[in-house]
């Protein structure tokens, strides 16, 4: 362990980016995933006086996740208000094509509400950090057919949750 | 091949790390079976969803204290040594462009002022008519030269001009 009291893996530094685009795909809003990172750190530094993560970046995904959705709730995020989505989408260009994006992100962070830690781990690592199931498998100290199962279950219960969207669209 | 027994395929063709030995067995399959067709079909659109949401800018970051600041940067991917050289440069024009303004305000203008008949006794550098006028050229150069006695050579030069012409 470091001076600091970082785990051998390196420090909150090198992961910040990771956990700000963590959090930024669930909210969507730059000062939201802000108070998620910040949130993260203080609780990283908690940890780490304790005994810090043997596995950092899989702590931080399964912590980041967990606040970026403990956050969308506390602030009444889901499901996204109209007002909501036009006051994200002044800055964007296209006003229309930022509404409809916006909601969802906000229906794509609930079905992953729903997922377990394992799942919500596996599929974020997947599809968002583009990491292969043994990279997967490695950093959450799982069996290679149980990464594969995890995300499996995790797609499905992703389209199923979103599946009711497009239903709704195709009407 | 039993759908059951399909599972790790599917997984690694919804992970896109079907290998090409696996990949016939996986489509034959598919062919096959509608159930599993669906079911690769709507998990990839669930999928392309979930990639299509824009991630976020970069960000660089900063700690105060105990406190992380972030900032997001749109030019945060242009190498440092870029953005001091474009710095650098956009400070450099702007001083050519003070110093090209300040030099047209104090040269040209009294130049287009209406100019008096010039004495070449009068045009001396060190002496200095007790009562410059402004209304001529050589009062506009005395003023010039006791203002900013800098600039007394460019008064000078163009005195030296002046008497040449007479």
């Amino acid at each position: 362990m470091t001076q600091t009291g970082n785990p051998p893996g390196g420090g909150f530094d090198q992961y910040t980016s990771d956990v700000y685009g963590w959090a930024y795909r669930l909210l969507g809003r730059h000062h939201d995933a802000l108070d998620v990172v910040q949130d993260v750190f203080l609780r990283w530094n908690a940890q780490c006086a304790r005994q810090a993560p043997e596995l950092p970046r899989g702590w931080l995904r399964r912590v980041t996740l967990n606040r970026a959705i403990d956050l969308r709730r506390k602030r009444h995020l889901d499901p996204m208000s109209s007002d909501d989505a036009l006051a994200t989408a002044a800055v964007e260009v296209d006003a229309s094509l930022s509404v409809d994006r916006e909601v969802l992100r906000g229906d794509i962070a609930l079905a992953i509400d729903q997922l377990t830690d394992a799942q919500r781990g596996v599929l974020v690592a997947k599809v968002y950090d583009g990491m292969t199931f043994a990279q997967i498998a490695r950093e959450l100290d799982l069996g290679l057919s149980t990464v594969k199962t995890h995300y499996l279950r995790a797609v499905r219960s992703m389209r199923d949750r979103l599946q009711g969207r497009w239903a709704k669209e195709a009407l | 091949m039993h759908c059951d027994d399909f599972e790790m395929l599917m997984a690694d063709a919804l992970g896109d790390e079907l290998t090409a030995e696996d990949r016939p067995v996986f489509e034959a399959h598919l062919v096959g079976c509608d159930r599993c067709r669906c079911e690769y079909e709507t998990s990839m659109t669930a999928l392309d969803a979930m990639r299509g949401l824009s991630g976020p800018t970069s960000v660089s970051m900063r700690r105060e204290g105990d406190r992380l600041v972030l900032e997001r940067s749109s030019q945060a991917h242009r190498p440092m040594g870029l953005r001091l050289f474009g710095g650098t440069m956009r400070y450099a024009a702007g001083i050519v462009l003070a110093f090209a303004a300040g030099y047209s305000v104090n040269t040209v203008l009294p130049m287009l002022e209406p100019v008096g008949e010039v004495s070449r006794d009068t045009l001396m550098v060190d002496g200095v008519d007790d009562n410059p006028s402004a209304h001529d050229l050589q009062g506009a150069l005395v003023k010039t030269h006791i203002r900013k006695p800098s600039r007394s050579r460019l008064a000078t030069a163009l005195i030296a001009i002046g008497s040449a012409r007479r």
